[in-house]
């Protein structure tokens, strides 16, 4: 049965919240997903392991029992925040005790837990005086893993969303990095994210595709940077690099066109942009079918940007980032929940996919975390960290990890989940010496 | 218990740790250097003039109210950076207007690349990372190139010629020649004109007899010198590492400088003709430039980021918990800060200093209820507000963007506003916030923000910072007066800008009033400037280049139109450093 899933649909589909079923169009009749037959994924003997970061902001309450399990090990049942968690008990790991050390090595609030999210290293904000100044200072792991196998393997060596509405701010904005100093823009309305999963072109605002000359015009727009970098020096030559990088991916992304399994027609009219909770759960369904299609292996998600003012449930006395330092206390464990909520929603779609003898979750990674700890005193050790998926049955998942205070660092977790990704490194961030151990099945 | 008495306005965090990320550390109250410190220094704050230096109460600053400085002598003002500039989105939208006559709905809202706000300002050169958005711009430009020829007004507004009928040849010659050069701001070689064409000629056999027009226009709003300011400029041979722009060069600068567009004909010509090169013709052609309707639209522009108004578009309120809230009147807001914004966008419009003071103010049907002002028959209107009304902080789109959903908390905002927007003093990232004395029941909201004052680590933020926005308690949170605070007490509106000569003030006037006449205002205004204008926070070298912007503009009666002259006149604008 071919795959239907019209942008009408999708966006329909994407206007429900969480506990309805998912999209139907998606979906076989029993109830689950298709699995993709015939493309190199089916055929390949072992499918790949995916990995994925998904940030919630503003850390989690103060009092640790509000998200540390009580019990240890496979006995762990859900505290009030990891509550959604529980029918995916057997598929995560919650980990606690580990620091984001990187992050507590720069003086600040939000913005160095930020910086050091994915990347393990203390941020650089000397580049800019003020606004704007936070980098990192190198590559989130996940964009190691998609730099060394994705790039080769998919249209897209990673897609990064946000869900984060209105301006910029130059530090707060994303989670992924190619390498220091280059942040990596997400994509922050669904609706373009469609447009670049599903339309012939590769991206845009839906027109009819004539692609039988976009080669020649590439061919044309790079010779003509070449051309001018002759003219330029050192630094114009080295932005115009870049650029020329991005005429070489979209290249490939159209040499890869016609292979594409999952390929749908462009869509129609834009509408407007969804709320909060609404546009996680479109992102969540776009990443999920992304993975489903091999679209992509890798990538990100940031559910609010650090700091987040988001007010996504009814009745909440203030906005998520007040609430974490002012109260009610109640309510800044509600908010967290939520945000649990919607990874979790994120995580049963990988589910609900089967793929191979098991589920794509069995074959994916996503790294759950916050940029604090203690969001109201701003702290960075023992920050808040849920591991969903097997990793292709590399990780014994279905426990809670206590470890040691004081002794691991998020690197070490990094390091682990790139090995099993397939791009094992020997050191990683400010202090990543060694995977950390205690992952593995 | 009322939503108000359970949400404590404590740690603060929440308002210090929205505020630009400065130099680094914690905020130990010295947020800013004093003038005269250029590089070398331990901060890394950018260079400041005198005017605008800033220390807290125990260490003030000797002359932070005295007037600015003249300009020393050996004062040489530098090159601006030249970083190789990309269109921003609003600059791409304008330009593929005057290029195409494109209808401004054919770009989307997300079609062009993210961007990053850095410093206020959306166009952040230093920054800019050419490998994303090509996809985009690959989109955008078949949809803008598919509409150019989808009609025959529309084909005879953009080719002029039948590319399609027996003279296609010469047709699409002159279409190209013609069109690249608008689109690039320069005469193209001959080469360059054939390399066109020999794209134009892959469509030849296509059923659309318009694919050869479509696919040069395709092309051409990909190519980097569409997207890219090109500046390489020829060697100075007077001063070794010194490249004096190109006549285009020049041109283009001045038109996206100005107008935030791209040259048009009759500019290009100019400069073509040389008329660009010598001081006088300059002079000429940039003050006929300012008093084009384009750089209306520029300032206003520039305003716009700069006071915020631009940033209601993105704001956020929740009926059900700020009653009066609607979609129209966050409209009605913005309107007013465009429609506030013109006389100062204007060349001999009143001064920077009267947005701070006049009671005049734009009001529709939304806002007359928010100002307690009798609605207009129809449209808009301009009213006189009473006293305690005057200058932007009294306006309700400044008053709405700068309080957070809880209003006892806005003076923090409202504090950071005035310091980061009106003074150009960037606070540093709040440290690890320590936990401040729980509220006590019936403290009013002031006495809830005076805690701070009890822990040294937040006290040295937030005494820059509340003692601002208390002055501005008397509104709420959509700009209404109240005559209460949410607990039913007082509001004491007396008030205090640290670092000032005299700092104490009365309510929102005399708040106005006072920050009308510090030379830090003129001081920031220029630097704001400056930094939209340039495309990047000034560095060192550029406090020459600063301090005589500031002159000009205190030397004319603050008019922002005379900074953005002196700027185009600079030496800096009409040379570079680098390149080959």
């Amino acid at each position: 049965m071919p795959l239907r899933l019209s942008r009408r649909t999708f966006l329909r589909g994407g206007a429900v919240a969480v506990g309805l079923p998912p999209l139907e169009a998606m979906m076989d009749g029993r109830g689950r997903y298709h699995a993709i037959g015939g493309s190199a994924l089916a055929a390949a003997a072992k499918p790949p392991v995916r990995l994925f970061t998904w940030f919630f902001p503003n850390g989690r309450p103060g009092k640790t029992d509000a998200w540390v399990p009580a019990a240890d090990g496979t006995a762990w049942t859900p505290s009030p925040c990891l509550m959604s968690l529980a029918p995916l008990k057997a598929d995560v790991t919650v980990l606690t005790n580990v620091d984001n050390t990187a992050g507590m090595q720069v003086p600040g609030a939000h913005e160095p837990g930020d910086g050091s999210f994915a990347t393990g290293m203390p941020v650089d904000h000397s580049a800019n005086g003020s606004w704007g100044g936070y980098q990192a200072r190198g590559p989130s792991f996940e964009q190691v893993a998609a730099q060394r196998l994705g790039a080769a393997a998919t249209r897209f060596p990673s897609l990064c969303a946000s869900s984060y509405v209105g301006t910029l701010p130059g530090y707060t904005s994303t989670i992924s990095w190619a390498d220091a100093g280059k942040p990596i823009a997400p994509e922050r309305d669904p609706k373009a994210l469609y447009d670049r999963l599903f339309s012939a072109t590769g991206g845009g605002t839906g027109a009819a595709p004539a692609p039988s000359y976009d080669r020649s015009v590439l061919d044309y727009v790079g010779a003509r940077i070449t051309r001018l970098q002759g003219r330029l020096g050192a630094q114009d030559r080295q932005r115009l690099d870049a650029h020329l990088t991005g005429v070489r991916e979209l290249e490939r992304q159209i040499a890869l066109r016609p292979a594409l399994d999952c390929r749908q027609q462009p869509p129609a009219a834009s509408d407007p942009m969804p709320d909060f909770t609404t546009k996680a759960h479109l992102f969540a369904q776009l990443l999920a079918y992304a993975i489903r299609c091999d679209l992509t292996r890798f990538g990100s998600f940031m559910h609010g940007s650090a700091i987040s003012t988001a007010k996504p449930l009814p009745g909440m006395p203030n906005h998520h980032h007040g609430i974490s330092h002012d109260g009610p206390y109640d309510w800044y464990v509600k908010i967290t929940a939520y945000h649990v909520e919607c990874f979790a929603y994120f995580a049963s779609l990988l589910q609900a996919t089967p793929e191979g003898a098991g589920t794509l979750l069995d074959n994916t990674l996503v790294y759950f975390s916050s940029e604090l700890a203690d969001g109201a005193r701003h702290s960075k050790d023992n920050v808040p960290i849920v591991i969903a998926g097997r990793g292709g049955g590399q990780v014994a998942s279905g426990r809670h990890l206590r470890l040691p205070a004081g002794r691991w660092s998020t690197n070490a977790v990094f390091m682990a989940l790139l090995s099993y990704a397939g791009a094992p490194v020997s050191s990683f961030g400010v202090d990543g010496k060694e995977p950390l151990p205690g992952l593995s099945a | 218990m009322s939503v108000l008495s359970r949400t404590t306005v404590s740690s603060l965090g929440l308002a210090l740790a929205a505020l630009a990320a400065s130099a680094s550390g914690a905020c130990t109250g010295r947020i800013d250097q004093p003038g005269g410190d250029g590089p070398g220094t331990a901060t890394a704050a950018p260079a400041r003039d005198p005017g605008s230096t800033f220390t807290t109460a125990t260490a003030p600053p000797p002359n932070a109210s005295s007037p600015p400085t003249s300009v020393p002598p050996a004062c040489a003002p530098q090159p601006l950076r030249a970083f190789l500039r990309r269109l921003t989105n609003r600059e791409y939208a304008r330009t593929v207007r005057d290029l195409l006559d494109a209808a401004p709905a054919l770009i989307g809202p997300t079609a062009l690349p993210d961007e990053q706000t850095i410093a206020l300002f959306d166009d952040n050169a230093e920054f800019q990372d050419g490998a994303t958005g090509v996809d985009r711009y690959s989109a955008v430009a078949r949809v803008l190139a598919q509409d150019a020829v989808a009609t025959p007004a529309r084909r005879q507004r953009v080719i002029g010629c039948d590319p399609a009928g027996a003279d296609r040849a010469a047709c699409m010659r002159s279409f190209v020649t013609a069109f690249a050069h608008r689109a690039y701001r320069r005469t193209l070689a001959a080469d360059e004109v054939d390399e066109l064409l020999a794209l134009a000629r892959l469509a030849d056999g296509d059923t659309n007899r318009y694919a050869t027009a479509r696919v040069v226009i395709e092309a051409v709003l990909q190519s980097p010198d569409f997207l890219y300011r090109v500046e390489a400029g020829t060697p100075d041979p007077a001063t070794p590492g010194l490249r004096r722009l190109g006549g285009t060069e020049l041109a283009t600068r001045l038109a996206y400088t100005l107008w935030g567009t791209m040259p048009d004909d009759a500019l290009l010509a100019t400069a073509e003709a040389g008329k660009l090169d010598g001081a006088a013709g300059l002079a000429q052609t940039a003050a006929a430039m300012i008093a084009d309707p384009r750089h209306a639209d520029r300032a206003r522009e520039f305003l716009g980021q700069w006071l915020g108004f631009d940033r209601l578009g993105d704001l956020q309120r929740d009926a059900a918990t700020t009653p009066g809230w609607s979609e129209a009147l966050r409209r009605s807001m913005q309107e007013a800060g465009a429609r506030e914004a013109a006389p100062f966008a204007a060349p001999g419009g009143p001064g920077f200093t009267d947005a701070l003071t006049s009671t005049r103010a734009q009001v529709d049907a939304n806002l007359a209820p928010i100002y307690g002002v009798p609605r207009p028959a129809q449209g808009w209107a301009e009213v006189t507000l009473p006293p305690e009304r005057a200058g932007l902080l009294t306006r309700a789109n400044v008053l709405a963007l700068t309080a957070p959903s809880i209003v006892a908390t806005a003076p923090v905002y409202r504090g950071k506003y005035v310091r980061e927007r009106l003074l150009c003093q960037d606070l540093p990232p709040p440290p690890v916030v320590p936990r401040v004395p729980d509220p006590i029941a019936g403290q009013s909201e002031r006495q809830r923000l005076e805690r701070h004052e009890s822990e040294p680590g937040c006290a040295a933020c937030h005494a820059l910072l509340d003692p601002i926005g208390l002055g501005l308690a008397r509104f709420d949170e959509l700009g209404r007066a109240r005559a209460a605070d949410g607990g039913g007490h007082p509001i004491d509106v007396r008030g205090r800008v640290t670092g000032l000569a005299a700092p104490d003030f009365d309510g929102a006037a005399e708040l106005g009033a006072k920050l009308a006449a510090a030379p830090a205002l003129p001081a920031c205004a220029v630097t704001q400037y400056f930094r939209f204008a340039a495309g990047y926070q000034e560095k060192p070298e550029d406090q020459c280049t600063l301090d005589r912007l500031r002159d000009a503009f205190v030397r004319g009666g603050q008019r922002l139109a005379d900074v953005a002259l002196a700027l185009v006149q600079s030496d800096a604008f009409r040379t570079r450093t680098g390149g080959q």
